[in-house]
């Protein structure tokens, strides 16, 4: 256990990682140990989020600063919703799903400071074509969700980007670095990127047509809620749905980039 | 030393604990069972410490057998110096700790 978690201290701390692994060796006590191991474990995720806040490896204050801003984003327009139809506060389900969101956002936060460590050349690459992979998804999500006409005629396209943009930034990163790893790192940047973009544009629209196209299966719903405010409900459901992007795009992004990752490294290497 | 802000009350505690034997090189269960701080709290401290140059290390030289050498600290002349201003003198050990502590040594 602590082996592996110290393969993730940063350069330059080598002779730490060995001075809790050696002293580890001389802890006596089962209960001992596991709870040594256990504060070690923990001791090196601060040094890492330490480092990681306090030192940027360079090349990546774009990258964290389009994250970060994009955690705001998602935190400052879910409080807007509070603040714009205070019914949802007393609405059953309201605050767990607001702990779940504040949960995603964190877990946000800490893959982008730990993917954002290293300096190696692939990861570095990886950062890149990620943050373009994750706008363009982002993009896309703006177009799908567009209210316009013209836009809508091309929805097929956006569509194909949502799905197969992450693959192809995972697999013109594998081809290029040689390494899954890096592929599976561009992948989860456009992810990140990408769900953030989505979540904010979903809200943003939503608070614009105050949770509208109400249809029936929407009025029905309300009607059985007995919720006071239809709008209201409306926001609440798309809020939920919201969720269910920032949870989903990462998911699907990792899964095909990292497939196509793999691949386009195997065929790169042979 | 360079200019450091007051330190929190965790890092006091080891400046107590390492202040108290200055010529001594101390190893880090020792002194997360003096200072009752787990090893979770305890390496970031002595890491930052290290950082400042209040802290110098070495590795121990005297092995027991088979074991791998632990790392030692002891506090710099002008960590000293610093833990002469900040430190925090340490209550007393409770009495479940003391074999362990002797186990370890």
């Amino acid at each position: 256990l602590l082996a592996f978690a110290a393969r993730g201290l940063p350069a330059g701390h080598d002779n730490w990682r060995r001075a809790m692994y050696n002293e580890l060796t001389h802890v006596r006590g089962s209960a001992s140990r596991w709870r040594f191991s256990l504060g070690c474990v923990a001791a090196i995720t601060r040094i890492q989020t330490r480092s990681a806040v306090c030192t940027p490896p360079p090349g990546t204050r774009i990258v964290r600063a389009v994250v970060l801003g994009g955690i705001a984003t998602a935190a400052a327009l879910t409080a807007f919703g509070l603040e714009r139809y205070p019914e949802l506060r007393s609405a059953s389900g309201t605050w767990p799903a607001i702990a779940a969101c504040v949960a995603l956002l964190v877990a946000y936060a800490v893959m982008a400071l730990v993917l954002s460590g290293s300096v190696r050349p692939g990861a570095m690459l990886a950062r890149r074509h990620g943050l373009i992979g994750g706008l363009a998804v982002g993009g896309a999500w703006f177009v799908i969700l567009s209210p316009t006409h013209v836009l809508k005629a091309w929805v097929a396209l956006p569509l194909v980007v949502v799905l197969l943009g992450p693959a192809c930034t995972a697999a013109l990163v594998g081809r290029a670095a040689r390494e899954p790893r890096a592929a599976t790192h561009a992948a989860l940047w456009s992810g990140i990127i990408g769900g953030l973009v989505a979540f904010a544009i979903w809200m943003t629209a939503t608070y614009v047509r105050a949770g509208r196209p109400y249809d029936a299966g929407l009025i029905r719903d309300f009607h059985r809620s007995g919720a006071p405010s239809l709008p209201a409900y409306a926001v609440g459901e798309n809020f939920g749905s919201g969720l269910v992007l920032l949870m989903l795009v990462p998911i699907v992004a990792l899964a095909l980039g990292s497939l196509a990752g793999r691949a386009a490294a195997a065929a790169s290497r042979t | 030393v360079p200019r450091i802000r007051r330190p929190s009350s965790q890092t006091a505690r080891v400046l107590g604990a390492l202040a108290a034997q200055p010529s001594e090189w101390r190893y880090g269960y020792e002194l997360a069972l003096e200072t009752r701080l787990q090893s979770g709290s305890l390496y970031p401290i002595l890491v930052r410490l290290s950082e400042r140059e209040i802290l110098e290390s070495r590795w121990e030289a005297e092995l027991p057998s088979g074991r791998p050498p632990r790392h030692l600290y002891r506090l710099t002349t002008g960590g000293l110096e610093f833990a002469r201003e900040h430190a925090s003198p340490l209550g007393p050990v409770p009495m479940r700790r003391r074999p362990e502590l002797r186990s370890a040594s």
